[in-house]
């Protein structure tokens, strides 16, 4: 069950430093990440290691079963995100 | 998780909020050894309810920067700083600023204040009360880039500099932004918790948010977005108002009830020619003509515009016209409209008690514009030191300022002020403002004294009270400003002070701290304890006790307007010469552009910076981020413009370069550049980022600032771009 990022994130990327498989994105070094309002994880590459949600200093991670309702929706917000850059 | 978090770091847990920007969102600092680990945004905050941006999260590291200044430092000779100790820099300063009394007097004393005082309440007074003190009118500020005209149309209309209606984002069917990316921004003259999410429950419930800005912004990309030329707001504001009385959409009730000077509302808006309008726009009649029937037609609408609408040349007339239309539509105090905050500080009173809040009371010596909220605009700055006779300007102490960098035509800033007989800075950074300084003084930094948003608070989409002691002792040689500035005042007689009868009880040796008058404004205010006879009131102890902050409603008040406008009519007063004279001047404006600098610059927003500050902070500096004008695809194409070019971007007043950015996120014919670029000083990392001064393109000319005011005009600025390579070949 991967890792989602949900509404909290403030694009701080301190998960982005942690993760071992280099699989939240966009990394500072990407097109968009001056923009981006968040990041998102790659479902099809995240390991289940869970360093991404001790390093979130805003608590945005969550398993996906996990989700608080209010933001069930990211899970398919983190995957559209890697469709939409070709990524996925 | 903070629970969690204490017994890892076998550290403390702290509340406070961020001292950066108007969100003021609540944090939870994690201490250790004297220390800040980390700041975290605290879920239980009344207002920002558990949000907080990468700027709050990663301040910890300013405090620990090994660039900042930790120790009073003396320009010597050659231009290095030397470390001295505070008597040594104070005593100096004294007798300095003792020969400037001597033969130029006390009103050639100058002191600037800078947009972080708006977080430091002691600063905050202690420098009003330093220009009361000395009687001079050189008091310069931030205010005078962005914010004057709110403060000019405050008085005009509502009384009070500091009485500024905001939007009701919890309860409006209509939201119209205009020139705003509260997304990125976190919101400015409004502090809504949790912005985005806010606005996107206006549209959740039905209702409707149109974004109106040259470039599809983070916020505009959201919700309905309404590209516009730079400098069009004044046009389509103007343009939405005529339509609605020429249809008779007004509420009339509302204005008869409500205002004086009503009918002289369709009168100013009569000459406006709808097909100008849309010209000088880019948005169609139709266009305009549907947003002024929707806006009126909605249950409740709210127009709110803040710097795009605020740095153009007509800025005090484009937020009488914001008002004017929330007024006329009958959207002033109800709910979902346009509502007056609950401040638990009540600094209206207080700015009318200490004299400060006011408009056009005086003038200007050099240029003749009129004051705003007691102060003189930074427009008039460079003159005002260049130009002698009696109040030339001769010293100056910045507080957290940077007006080389923040101020109109900022070249001649950076050059006058290099002409004082003295100039002291206090300031946690050598800046390239601070680099100049004969003194640079090291503040403490907000985590490091006690703390009251007295700024933001009025504005609060859910209304609190916080007041929060210092989360950690400042460095060993590092001292509050408001000390600073009362050691530099004991040194030349006075006590910085605003206040009745503080000049007197300094002659006695009484000198109470900022606290002391704050309180006692707080304690006998709206939401006081009046010393105790109002059992659930407030007070700085009791706050103190409360550092997470204390809910003082779930929402905005309405139907308060006659205890909320300072008029003796208690009505809102519509009628002024000086906004007729504006019209006017809107009206004689020529209409074509020059066609030597035909595209119209813009500033942007950028969600790791802050004004002129925090880019010497590594985590907002990750991916080597660089200043880039973003320019249309069409545009770019037919100027020879690729990708990443350098460009030269020239206005009337000067050039710079920046690589590009080639986007459709910005309308054809405008390019946006971010500010607060180009550092010089002793931040290395800020230094190293590069780019360039925005205000080198920039004037300060009387004639060509908002006139009423002086404030700054940074937007619309007829600019021409070419590509470097082209640029150096014909040079």
């Amino acid at each position: 069950m991967p890792y989602v990022i949900a509404a909290p994130c403030v694009a701080d990327y301190s998960c982005v430093e942690v993760c071992p498989v280099d699989c939240i994105h966009p990394t500072p070094d990407e097109a968009g990440f001056e923009q981006a309002e968040q990041m998102y994880i790659n479902p099809a590459e995240c390991i289940d290691c869970e360093a991404c949600v001790e390093a979130c200093p805003v608590d945005a991670i969550f398993a996906a079963d996990e989700l608080p309702e209010r933001w069930l929706q990211y899970a398919e917000i983190n995957i559209g995100y890697f469709e939409s850059n070709g990524r996925g | 998780m903070s629970h969690r978090d204490a017994q890892i770091d076998g550290g403390v847990s702290k509340k406070l909020f961020c001292g950066i920007c108007e969100a003021s969102c609540g944090l939870v600092a994690t201490v250790v050894g004297g220390e800040v680990v980390k700041l975290r945004p605290d879920p239980e905050h009344p207002n920002s309810r558990g949000f907080a941006c990468s700027k709050g999260i990663a301040f910890p590291a300013v405090r620990v920067d090994p660039d900042r200044v930790l120790q009073p430092l003396r320009r010597e000779p050659d231009g290095s700083f030397a470390p001295v100790s505070w008597d040594v820099a104070l005593d100096d300063i004294g007798r300095r600023l003792r020969a400037v009394i001597k033969s130029h007097g006390r009103e050639s004393i100058g002191v600037y204040l800078g947009n972080p005082n708006g977080w430091n309440y002691g600063a905050f007074l202690s420098l009003i009360g330093l220009c009361a003190a000395l009687k001079t009118k050189h008091f310069y500020g931030a205010t005078s880039v962005d914010i004057n005209n709110y403060w000019a149309v405050g008085q005009l209309l509502y009384g009070n500099n500091l009485a500024n209606p905001v939007p009701d984002l919890h309860r409006t069917d209509f939201f119209l932004c205009i020139g705003a990316n509260p997304v990125i921004s976190h919101g400015s003259m409004i502090n809504v918790g949790r912005v985005r999410e806010t606005m996107l429950g206006i549209v959740e419930r039905g209702g409707r948010v149109v974004v109106v800005d040259p470039r599809r912004t983070e916020t505009a990309e959201l919700f309905e977005h309404l590209p516009i030329r730079p400098s069009g707001d004044v046009w389509l504001l103007a343009a939405m108002l005529k339509v609605i009385f020429d249809e008779r959409l007004q509420d009339r009730r509302a204005l008869e009830q409500m205002t004086r000077g009503h009918e002289t509302l369709p009168m100013l808006v009569r000459g406006i020619d709808l097909d100008r309008a849309a010209r000088e726009t880019g948005i169609s009649v139709e266009r305009i003509t549907n947003l002024a029937r929707d806006f009126a037609a909605a249950p409740s609408a709210s127009v709110y515009g803040r710097c795009g609408a605020s740095l153009g040349p007509y800025a005090t007339l484009a937020k009488y016209l914001i008002d004017a239309l929330n007024i006329a539509t009958g959207n002033l105090d109800r709910p979902g409209g346009w509502c007056f905050g609950r401040p638990m500080l009540d600094t209206e009173k207080l700015t009318a008690l200490l004299k400060l809040s006011g408009y056009d009371r005086w003038r200007t010596r050099v240029d003749g514009i009129p004051e705003v909220f007691g102060t003189s605009p930074m427009a008039t700055l460079p003159r005002e030191i260049r130009t002698p006779g009696p109040g030339q300007l001769r010293a100056m102490v910045i507080a957290s300022g940077n007006p080389v960098t923040s101020g109109p035509a900022s070249g001649q800033i950076e050059q006058t002020l290099q002409e004082l007989d003295l100039l002291v800075s206090l300031d946690p950074y050598i800046t390239e403002t601070s680099r100049l300084a004969h003194y640079v003084l090291p503040p403490a930094l907000w985590l490091e004294r006690e703390g009251m948003p007295i700024f933001t608070q009025s504005h609060s989409a859910v209304p609190y009270a916080q007041w929060v002691p210092a989360t950690v002792p400042p460095p060993k040689e590092v001292r509050e400003d408001w000390w600073i500035i009362d050691q530099i005042s004991k040194r030349i007689g006075v006590v910085p002070s605003a206040a009745p009868g503080a000049q007197l009880l300094g002659r006695l040796g009484i000198r109470p701290k900022p606290s002391l008058l704050v309180d006692m404004v707080l304690r006998v205010g709206p939401e006081g304890d009046l010393f105790g006879l109002r059992r659930r009131g407030l007070s700085r102890k009791k706050l103190i006790a409360n550092p997470g902050g204390i809910k003082l409603a779930d929402g905005l008040p309405t139907a308060v307007l006659r205890e909320r406008v300072h008029h003796k009519d208690r009505r809102v007063h519509l009628d002024h010469p000086v906004i007729t004279a504006e019209m006017d001047r809107l009206l004689a404006s020529p209409e074509r552009d020059d066609p030597d600098y035909p595209l119209r610059l813009f500033s942007v927003r950028e969600l790791r910076s802050q004004n002129s500050w925090m880019h010497n902070v590594p985590k907002l500096m990750a991916a080597d981020r660089v200043q880039r004008l973003r320019i249309h695809p069409q545009d770019a194409d037919e100027l020879g413009i690729d990708d990443g070019d350098e460009v030269e971007i020239a206005s009337r007043h000067g050039r710079i370069i920046a690589p590009a950015r080639v986007s459709d996120e910005v309308m054809r014919g405008s390019v946006g550049l971010p500010q607060g670029w180009g550092h010089r000083g002793g931040w290395r990392r800020a230094v190293a980022a590069g780019g360039s001064t925005y205000n080198l393109l920039t004037t300060n000319a009387p004639s060509e600032v908002d006139v009423p005011t002086g404030n700054a005009v940074f937007n619309g600025v007829a600019v021409r771009v070419r590509p470097l390579v082209t640029a150096k070949e014909e040079s």
